[in-house]
C-alpha cells in the first residue's frame, strides 16, 4: 500500500526550458532575501510542481547544506525532474541574468565609481520582502492550526531563532529529533487505527 | 594567472563552508580579501556587499565581485563558479538520495516533522529581515500591509516591490 503522503507528481512534468525561465523569474524578483516566499508562489501555487509539504523539506535541505539558499533550490528542483541536465537548466536560469546585472554594477562601481543610493533602495525593498516572507509563513502555517503540537514546534523554532539568536544549524539539531519521533509515532498510530 | 588560482582556491574551500546560506561566511570573506590578499578596501567591501544584496539573484553573488575587481570579466566568471560548484555538486547527491527514499517510513516522518520548523523559521527570517533594515513608521505599516495582501490575494509582488524600492530611494520609506 501506498503511504497516504507520498510525494505526488505534478500533472505535468516541466521541460528544460521552462526551468530554465521559471528559474530566471525567480531570481529576478528575489531581491534582499524575499526568496522563499516568492518561489513558494511560483513552484507550490502557479506551476505546481511541488505540494507544500515537499516544498518545505526540499527549502530546509537548501538551508542546512552548504551554498546560497536559492541556488540548493534550484539544484533540487531541477534535479527532481530531470536530474544532472535539470539541476545545470535551473542553475543557468537562475544565474545568468543576475551575473550579467552583477557585471554591470561592478563595472560601474569599480571603473567609474558610481554608487547609487543602494541603501535607500534597499530599505524600500526590504519592506515589502518582510511582508512576502510573513505572509509565506501564514499561508503554510494555517494547516497546522488545529495541530497543537505542531504550533508548537513553529514557535519554539521561531523564538530559539529570534529571541536567543541560535543559529540555523543548531535550532534543526535540537528540535528536529523530537519533532521526527512525534511524526513517527503518529504514523505508527494511523497504521494501527486502519 | 596566479590572482586567478588563489580565487580558484579560496572560494571553493569557501563554498562547502557556506552552511545556512552564503551570507555566513562573509565574515571570512571580508577577512581574507580585504587583510589577507589585499585585493579590496575594507570601504569598498561594504559597498560592494550593499551591491550584492540590493541586486536580483542569488545571494553569493558578491562573489563575482570581488572576482571582477581581482581579473576583470573572467576573474567574476572563475570565482563564481568556484563558489558555486562544490556546494552545488553535495546539493544534488542529497537531493538525489532525498527523492529516491520518498515514500519510506522515515522519510515522511522527517518531512512531517520538519514542515512545522520550517515554518517557524520562514517567520523568523521576516522577522530578521525587518530588525536589519532599520524600518522607520512607515516602513512597518508597508510590511503589515504586504503581509496581508500578499496572504489573502495572488497579487503579483513583483511591480510592488519595484515602487517601494523607488519610494526608498526618495527616502520615504
Amino acid at each position: 500500500m501506498m503511504p497516504p503522503s507520498c510525494m505526488t507528481e505534478p500533472a505535468t512534468k516541466p521541460r528544460l526550458l521552462e526551468l530554465a525561465l521559471t528559474f530566471n523569474k525567480i531570481s529576478l524578483a528575489s531581491f534582499g532575501g524575499g526568496l522563499s516566499a516568492w518561489s513558494r508562489r511560483v513552484i507550490v501555487e502557479e506551476k505546481k510542481w511541488l505540494d507544500d509539504e515537499e516544498f518545505l523539506s526540499a527549502l530546509t535541505l537548501s538551508r542546512v547544506l552548504p551554498g546560497a539558499n536559492q541556488m540548493n533550490f534550484a539544484v533540487y528542483v531541477g534535479s527532481r525532474f530531470h536530474g544532472f541536465e535539470g539541476a545545470i537548466a535551473a542553475v543557468l536560469g537562475l544565474i545568468t541574468v543576475p551575473f550579467l546585472i552583477i557585471l554591470a554594477l561592478a563595472y560601474a562601481y569599480f571603473l567609474h565609481s558610481t554608487t547609487p543610493a543602494i541603501q535607500d533602495v534597499l530599505r524600500g525593498v526590504a519592506a515589502v520582502a518582510v511582508g512576502l516572507a510573513l505572509s509565506m509563513g501564514l499561508k503554510t502555517a494555517e494547516k497546522f492550526l488545529s495541530n497543537p503540537t505542531a504550533l508548537l514546534f513553529s514557535a519554539l523554532a521561531f523564538a530559539a531563532s529570534v529571541f536567543l539568536k541560535v543559529p540555523l544549524i543548531a535550532v534543526l539539531a535540537i528540535l528536529s529529533p523530537p519533532a521526527f519521533l512525534v511524526a513517527w509515532r503518529h504514523h505508527t498510530r494511523e497504521k494501527d487505527a486502519s | 594567472m596566479k590572482p586567478i588560482l588563489s580565487l580558484i582556491t579560496f572560494f571553493s574551500v569557501l563554498s562547502i563552508l557556506s552552511i545556512g546560506g552564503s551570507n555566513s561566511v562573509v565574515p571570512e570573506m571580508a577577512r581574507h580579501a580585504v587583510e589577507v590578499e589585499h585585493w579590496l578596501t575594507a570601504a569598498q567591501f561594504t559597498d560592494i556587499f550593499a551591491i550584492s544584496q540590493a541586486a536580483p539573484g542569488p545571494s553569493n553573488l558578491i562573489v563575482a565581485l570581488i572576482g571582477f575587481k581581482v581579473a576583470g570579466f573572467w576573474g567574476a566568471l572563475v570565482a563564481q563558479l568556484a563558489m558555486m560548484l562544490p556546494a552545488a555538486s553535495l546539493m544534488f547527491l542529497v537531493s538525489r538520495m532525498w527523492v529516491a527514499s520518498s515514500g519510506n517510513r522515515w522519510h515522511l516522518a522527517l518531512e512531517h516533522g520538519l514542515a512545522p520548523i520550517a515554518v517557524g523559521l520562514i517567520f523568523a527570517g521576516g522577522w530578521t529581515i525587518a530588525e536589519g533594515a532599520n524600518l522607520s513608521t512607515i516602513g512597518y505599516v508597508i510590511a503589515a500591509a504586504c503581509t496581508l495582501l500578499f496572504w489573502k490575494s495572488n497579487i503579483n509582488p513583483i511591480p510592488i516591490i519595484v515602487v517601494a524600492g523607488t519610494l526608498g530611494s526618495m527616502r520615504l520609506i
